[in-house]
Parts: structure tokens; sequence; C-alpha cells
């Protein structure tokens, strides 16, 4: 049985090769890691931009802004006119205006925000006001941390999560599937039908041999962006459960189309679905149930959790969910193969 | 032309024949669909507090106009919930407010969680505010969901096409081809036809569902028309490079990834350093297409000159060389 499986394995590495499947693996992680170390900033605002008037005596709030350090952060942000805050906001549509005078703030929204969201700005301009010390009350409430307070992830480094769910949780399922069009094309599984390979050897050796790519990219584009600064055991047990899912998926929904052509429409769908959770990732304040039984919503949240530990326990318990996903799709997909594939060969 | 007409209704039949009509008309519905299900989700990106049973009703009534309240009977239970991957912040009392938080919020998330409570607490704002609105009903989400689909037509119209030369490739026809009467230009014209073909009507069905028939009809299709340029390069591109599905598949990954990724990063770089993406057919592709979903034409021009120049220019190069591979005449 082993050696029918190496055998296997030493085949389609073959073929992965032949192709370039490993270049482009290490050709892929490599334009990550360029981007995660020299391309991406360390902050960026993904929120609406607010442009400021100040038309206080003394321009108190500009003061403000410059004695808290902010001014670089603010910069493009002050208007020194009305007409320009009008022009600014008409050309950004994601934009407000906030308008301060002695005894009034103005905001101005576009119209089509949430009344939530505008309240919110309504209750950080309130903020602001103590500050500056316009406006004065005592403080109702405190704040307790239930685990340690953590480090803010600059941006280029959090976004490692997404990459390694673009490339492992959603298009991982791709390889897998293209090799078993290739041979139903090139009328290998004809051949396979009558060796003395069986259907396990067969799902085995591609599932296998895709998700030690998955794995090997995950490890590249760790190495050359956080070094070993988180542990590489737990990382790596995830990645491999995460790709070996998403492999046994690829191959079991592939089954069903007769070609690439056809398939490749369902595979966009299925690409378009999976990827909605990175909202949630970068927006953590989203809060939308249905996205946290989307695959790929847990996958970055615990390699997040792996890479900036927290103290979080959930790894344990998502390994033990994604063992159970693997074996019921692998099951589901050993029936499959065996019937529509190899015709019920042993 | 007869030649150019022979390989595209080749084309056509083989789509007919193997049901691919179906899945092209099937699939950006459902995709379209999708999206306009989860678009009023992404919108409301607010913010949502948990509560226990020690908050009062008023205080749980007015937190509402802030954000989603999610409520929990115990602080065992509000505790679990603000554990949750996501950033939910806790809100319980006792003599005073306790916000409780993770600990891997956001610096500007706990401030604001703690400027909503201490506003809620007393009621009343510290300052009068005044509310003015530029009466834009709409957010951009809805045009940006057509720019997407209308974007992932085109490039799935390239790819289909790059894998129908791959075919050829794999199958030989090309060969067969090769010896025909059939030139260059018609290979490039007639399988660039059904690039084309494709794109348009993936291209109209996405904007229609998502952005209803309130369209700029003709300037879409002068739109879409021109835009499908990038996806009949990313086709040719691939058909010229792989031999085989599963090396095709390698190459779509490794084009796919940068020409998606420069347009999304084009739309976060701050206007100095837009000229980076200048040389790009993709970057444009996106203007002109952003241009006519937002009609807004003010650069309207440049950017449809500049989406048919690189596209095309890129086409030329691309020429003599397939030439030379598919050794056509």
């Amino acid at each position: 049985m082993l050696n029918k499986i190496l055998n296997m394995l030493k085949l389609d590495a073959k073929i992965m090769l032949r192709n370039g499947f490993l270049w482009v693996v290490l050709g892929m992680s490599l334009f990550y890691v360029i981007l995660v170390r020299f391309v991406i900033p360390e902050e960026l605002k993904l929120t609406p931009v607010e442009y400021i008037l100040d038309n206080t005596t003394g321009y108190q709030v500009v003061e403000y802004f410059s004695d808290i350090d902010e001014v670089e952060k603010m910069e493009g942000r002050f208007v020194a006119t009305r007409e320009e805050l009008m022009e600014q906001l008409e050309g950004n549509g994601r934009s407000l205006g906030i308008v301060f005078e002695d005894h009034q703030v103005t905001v101005i929204r576009q119209g089509y925000e949430n009344n939530e969201n505008i309240n919110l700005l309504v209750a950080s301009i309130d903020e602001v006001m103590k500050e500056i010390g316009l406006a004065e009350r005592p403080v109702y409430y405190e704040y307790e941390f239930l685990r340690n307070r953590t480090e803010i992830i600059p941006l280029n480094k959090y976004l490692i999560p997404v990459f390694l769910a673009t490339d492992v949780a959603m298009l991982g399922f791709f390889f897998v599937a293209v090799m078993m069009f290739q041979e139903k094309k090139e009328g290998s599984i004809a051949a396979y039908r009558v060796s003395p390979g069986g259907t396990f050897t067969y799902m085995l050796s591609k599932i296998l041999l895709n998700t030690l790519l998955s794995v090997l990219f995950g490890w590249i584009l760790a190495v050359f962006t956080l070094g070993f600064t988180f542990n590489y055991l737990h990382y790596t047990i995830i990645i491999f459960l995460v790709a070996l899912f998403i492999s046994i998926l690829g191959l079991l929904i592939s089954l069903f189309f007769k070609d690439i052509s056809e398939f490749i429409y369902v595979a966009m769908i299925i690409f378009v679905v999976l990827s909605f959770p990175i909202a949630a990732y970068l927006y953590p304040s989203l809060s939308v149930p249905f996205f946290r039984f989307i695959p790929s919503y847990p996958v970055m949240f615990t390699i997040r959790e792996i890479l900036f530990t927290t103290g979080k326990s959930g790894i344990l318990e998502y390994s033990i969910i994604l063992l159970i996903q693997i074996t019921i799709a692998s099951i589901l997909c050993y029936k499959v193969v065996d019937r529509k594939l190899l015709k019920n060969r042993k | 032309m007869k030649r150019i007409m022979f390989l595209f209704r080749k084309d056509v039949k083989s789509a007919f024949r193997d049901n691919l009509i179906t899945y092209i008309m099937i699939a950006p519905i459902i995709l379209s669909f999708i999206l306009i299900m989860v678009m009023p989700v992404m919108d409301g990106t607010g913010l949502t507090f948990a509560i226990d049973n020690t908050v009062s009703e008023d205080f749980a009534v007015e937190l509402q106009q802030y954000g989603k309240v999610e409520r929990f009977s115990s602080i065992n239970d509000l505790e679990k919930r603000v554990l949750l991957p996501d950033d939910v912040p806790g809100i319980t009392f006792d003599s005073s407010y306790r916000i409780l938080l993770e600990g891997n919020e956001s610096e500007e998330l706990i401030q604001l969680v703690g400027m909503v409570v201490d506003r809620v607490a007393h009621g009343e704002s510290l300052i009068n505010i005044k509310i003015d609105s530029m009466m834009i009903q709409e957010s951009s989400i809805r045009e940006y969901s057509a720019i997407i689909m209308i974007l992932t037509s085109i490039l799935l119209a390239g790819v289909i096409m790059g894998f129908n030369i791959i075919d050829e490739k794999e199958t030989r026809a090309i060969h067969a081809i090769s010896v025909s009467p059939v030139k260059m230009m018609d290979y490039v014209i007639g399988r660039g036809l059904i690039g084309i073909i494709f794109s348009l009507i993936l291209g109209l069905l996405t904007s229609i569902i998502i952005m209803g028939f309130n369209l700029d009809w003709l300037m879409l299709i002068v739109v879409i028309l021109v835009s499908s340029l990038l996806g009949i390069l990313v086709g040719f591109f691939l058909g010229f490079l792989a031999n085989n599905q599963v090396s095709g598949i390698a190459i779509m990954k490794v084009t796919m990834v940068p020409i998606v990724f420069t347009i999304i990063a084009s739309f976060f770089t701050p206007d100095k350093w837009q000229w980076l993406y200048y040389p790009l057919p993709n970057y444009w592709t996106f203007q002109l297409v952003s241009d006519v979903i937002f009609r807004s034409y003010d650069s309207f021009k440049i950017n449809l000159i500049m989406t048919f120049a690189l596209n095309f220019g890129l086409l030329l190069i691309f020429f003599p060389l397939m030439k030379r591979k598919f050794r056509l005449r």
C-alpha cells in the first residue's frame, strides 16, 4: 500500500514540477513577502475620511491636534474655507465634513451613511470638545481587559492571514481539480482503472501534494516576514489541515463537472463567497453571524492568533473542527471518486 | 472574414455542446445576487455592542442609536461573546459602567466605545451639534460591486478563451490550423471575438442585476468592448505560455493575483503616487469601467485612450511571438 502511494506521489510530483507548480508557489510566496515588507504600509485609514474646518477662536482644534502630535496623521484633512470643504466632500464619496465653531459643531454627511455611524462621529466630537476644554463632565465608565493588552499589529503584517487564506483556502482547490481534469482528458484515468492503484491512493497522492505545497508557501511567507516569533508547529498543523480540507473539497466539487471551462465558473462563485470574511477581518467590528460559517473566516482569525498570540485557546477546538470536516469530506469524496471517476475500482 | 467566422462558429458550437453557455449565463447571475444580498450588510459597517442584564433598558435603547446591541443574561455569557474573534465590546454596570474588552482591539475602537458610553450615560451632547446632508442617498458599494463584476466577467471570458487555446495545443488542433488557410490575424480576431462576446454578455447581465436598468447603455457597451481587450490579452498570454491545463492554472494564478492586487492597491494609494500604476493596462481598465458606472466622464477620454492603447499595444507585441509559437502564417 505504501509503495503504491509513493509511486503515485512521485508521478503526480513529476507532473506538478514539469508544469511549474513549485515555481508558482515559490514565486507567489516571494511576491507576498515583497508586498508585506516593502509595499503595504504599516498604517492606512480604511474608514471614511473626515475633513475639518476649524472656525473656533484661536483655532483651538488645530492646536489640539498639534499638541497631541497628531498633525502628521491629519495631513490633508484640514481645510481653510467652507467652499474648500464642500469641494473635498464632493470629490470623495467616502468622506464627511466637520465644521467647528465656538458654540456649535456642524457635521456634513454625504446622505447615505446610516444614523448609527453619524452618531458615533458625534460621540467622538464630544470627546474632542472635552479634551480641548470647551466643555467638561465627569467620567462614568472604566475599562476592563479580559486578556493582556497586545501591541497593535501593523497593517502589512495584519494582512498575512488574508494572503494565506486567499492562496491556501481559496485557490488551493483549483490545483487538485485541474490535475483531475487533465488526467481525464489525456485518458490517464482510464489507464489507472486497470492498474493496481486504488481510489484511496489516487485521492491521497494529489491531495497530499497540494497540501505540502501550501505548507511550503506558508513557511516561506512566515519566515521572511515574521521570522521565528511564533509557534511554527501550531502554524504548520493549521495550514496542513486547512489545505487538506480545501483540496478534498476541490476534488469533490470538480467531479461533478466535465472540464475546466465548466468548473471555473462555479469555482469563481465559491472564491467570491470565501472572500466575504475578508471584510470582517479588516473591519473586526463588523459582526455578521453568517460569515462565521464560511471556511475562510476561522482560517484567518486562527492564523492571526497563532502569528500574534493573545492567549486565546481556540486553536485546538478549530483543529478538531477541521478534522471532523476532513473526515466527512473525504468519505464523500472517496465515494464520488470511486463511482464517477474510477467506476467502482477498489 | 470567412476564416474568422469559421473559428468563431467553432467556439460557439462547442460552447453550446458543452453546456458552457448555461454556466456563462447562470454563474454571473448567481454571483450578482449573492453580492446584492451581502451589500446591505457591508454597507452598515457600524459597531456592535454586547450588554448584560445589569444595564438598564433605557441605556440599551439609547445605545441602539450607535450600533447593534446583543443582549446576554449573565456576565459569563457576556465575557464569552467579547472573547470571540470579532471586536465586540461588552458593557456591564456595577456602580459605574464597565467596558469589557479582549485586549487586541485597536486604540480607536477602545476610545470610541468609551465616548459612546459616556454620551449615552449622560444622555446629551456636550455641545450643540447640527447635522447637514448632501442628500446623496446611496453609498458607492453598489457601484463598486458592479465594477468588480464587470472586471471579473472580462477576466473570466479571457481565461475561458485561454483554456480553449490550450485545448487546441493539447489536441494538436493548432497544427491542423497552421496548415490551413487560417492566418495569424484571422486566428487572433476569431478567438478574440468569442472573448469579446462573452465579456459583453456577462458584463451587461451583471450590470443589470446590480445596478438595474438605469445605466448609460451606449457608454457601457463601448466600455465593455474596449475593456474586453484586457481579458483577450490575458487569454492569449495563458494560451501562449501554457502547454496544458495544469500549467494553465499555474499561470492563471500568477497572472490574476498581480492584476487584482494592483487594482485594489490603486484604490488606497494617495493621488500623488498614482503615477506608479500608469504603465499597467488593468489600472486604466478599472478607471474606465469606474467612469461609466459612476457616470463621471471628466477623465473618460484619457482613460479610454490609455485602456485601448496599452491593451492593444501589448497584444501587438505578443502578435509576432504567438505567430512564431503557433506557426501560423
